[in-house]
């Protein structure tokens, strides 16, 4: 972040123009910062500033959603999208070769005993939970509404939308196929010893190794403390949630292609690659949901609607953080880990919106062509709201404690009460309420298309295709 | 030798034309105008109000 504050003035006042000069400074002190930070965490006096607690984390990362929702773009969002691009290609390169390179024995078997629905990661059926995911190059309601944080920059006319936006979904499908590569030449037990919860395999790494080698995929503690040694962790139990795993399997990659000294600076590589896919979700988000609320609330406080008026920047960005951040105090707060709670939940709502955004195209389609090509939109509508709907269904009313909410809620309230259990139950109520008002909502949108589409193809509704007119933008470039 | 240049050559002119700064050439040389930050800033406002205001064709 200080990186791109510092490429944002260097091009803003110190070397407008200069756009290269900017890029390759600001790309060596990124390496520098990874290389660096070996030191930095070697360091007895420097380590401890920089080790934070999760919340401590949670909140930083609520401070820079709000920094970079309420800063100008020029300053913090657009150097950090722009630097990120970078690196991103880079890595995505760099793996695809390190694989090719390799060759890397896949390690998992195509099914475990899991599939059956009990597994410690993500309990749940193949159908429909194989199918709720963060898939961006598949379905994404994210980028549905917003594209992405450079999408406007590539595309000058209407018609570009279709190669940048195809190719940004095969992009972000090759992606995710080597990151399941390198999620999968992990050893098995190495990987559910990474990813599962202290609650589910047990506390202490003796008694989650017992578990998980039980389960049939044998690992020693012994083995897990060699790893987290060499990429210089203390240790690499219960870290939950994907990123460090995937981080291990590609240091894994290019340690193997090459270099496997430094497998400690591919993990922290990949590491901060992964990172840098979850800041575009938190600043862009924040910023468009900005965006949003100030029109919405225009209607009701004329002034909110001023993109420039700083009270009203300040205001609506705190709202849209505190609604988000919320949610990931909550998950900090879990004692099974938030990505237990948040994930689910972020798949759902990820996948509903894009039933909305897949129910506006259908009205559009239809609206233009009549029943001729429906079918693009419709068929996968289908088949999202299927499954979403299912796998929301489920999440709340399963009767199975590790699938259902109001289940895990229940079987929480008859244990005895402690501080932890009191916080599972009251996030596990949190998350059937959240999931049951989206999926409510949803079920309005796509009822009253339903009728929309009825009244077209019976020739009752009106067929006009409407659209906004170009209006110039009144914002000068300095108040971008 | 000769090759390796002639491609790091390439390479930074294909770099210049996505960063922009190659445009911003064009535009100096065309209005006759030397660089500067203020420059730099009209330009780019130019080309963004070009591209908004005909995104629909060709």
């Amino acid at each position: 972040m200080p990186v791109a504050v510092f490429m944002g003035l260097y091009l803003r006042y110190w070397r407008p123009g200069k756009v290269l000069e900017c890029s390759a400074i600001g790309f060596l002190l990124v390496l520098a910062s990874i290389f660096g930070g070996r030191a930095v965490a070697a360091s007895a006096s420097l380590a401890p500033v920089f080790t934070l607690s999760a919340m401590a984390l949670a909140i930083g990362i609520i401070v820079y959603g709000f920094l970079a929702s309420a800063l100008p773009v020029w300053l913090l969002l657009a150097p950090r999208d722009y630097l990120s691009t970078f690196v991103k290609l880079g890595v995505v390169c760099m793996l695809a070769v390190g694989i090719l390179v390799v060759r890397p024995h896949l390690q998992l078997p195509a099914f475990t005993r899991f599939v059956d629905g009990t597994g410690p990661i993500f309990a749940g059926k193949i159908f429909p939970f194989c199918f709720i995911t963060i898939a961006c190059g598949a379905v994404s309601g994210f980028h549905s509404l917003i594209s992405s944080g450079t999408t406007p920059k590539m595309i000058a006319k209407e018609w570009h939308s279709v190669p940048v936006g195809y190719g940004s979904m095969l992009l972000e499908s090759f992606v995710a196929i080597m990151a399941m590569i390198a999620a999968c030449v992990l050893q098995p037990g190495v990987y559910f010893a990474v990813n599962s919860p202290a609650g589910v395999v047990g506390a202490s790494p003796a008694a989650a190794v017992a578990t998980i080698s039980n389960w049939g995929f044998p690992v020693t503690a012994a083995t897990m403390a060699q790893l987290a040694s060499d990429v210089g962790e203390k240790t690499l139990f219960f870290r939950t949630g994907g990123a460090p795993s995937l981080a291990l399997g590609m240091a894994h990659i290019f340690a193997s292609s090459g270099g496997s000294a430094l497998i400690g600076f591919w993990y922290h590589f990949a590491i901060m690659f992964e990172a840098l896919f979850i800041l575009t979700i938190i600043d862009a988000g924040t910023r468009v949901g900005r965006f949003m609320l100030q029109d919405l609330l225009s209607h009701v406080v004329p002034p909110l609607g001023r993109m420039t008026w700083m009270p009203g920047v300040i205001l609506t960005s705190a709202m849209v953080v505190a609604g988000w951040g919320y949610f990931l105090i909550q998950g900090v707060r879990d004692p099974l880990g938030g990505i237990n709670s948040l994930w689910p939940l972020f798949g759902i709502s990820n996948q509903l919106l894009a039933g909305i955004a897949l129910c506006v195209a259908t009205t559009i389609l239809l609206k233009m062509h009549g029943a001729k090509f429906v079918c693009i939109t419709f068929a996968p509508l289908v088949w999202l709201v299927t499954v979403t709907f299912a796998a929301g269904w489920q999440k709340i009313f399963s009767p199975l404690p590790a699938v259902g909410f109001l289940a895990q809620a229940e079987r929480l309230a008859a244990a005895p009460a402690t501080a932890a259990t009191q916080t599972l139950i009251f996030n596990a109520r949190l998350d059937a309420a959240v999931c049951g008002v989206l999926m409510v909502l949803v079920a309005a949108i796509l009822l009253d298309s339903v009728r929309v589409w009825y009244g077209i193809l019976r020739g009752t509704a009106d067929r006009r295709v409407s659209e906004t007119p170009f209006v110039l933008s009144r914002l000068q470039v300095e108040e971008l | 030798m000769r090759r390796l240049r002639k491609f790091g050559r390439l390479l930074l002119a294909m770099l210049r034309e996505i960063g922009d700064e190659n445009a911003y050439q064009r535009h100096l040389a065309a209005h006759g105008r030397e660089h500067s930050g203020a420059e730099w800033r009209r330009f780019s406002e130019e080309r963004m109000r070009a591209k908004y205001a005909r995104a629909k064709c060709c």
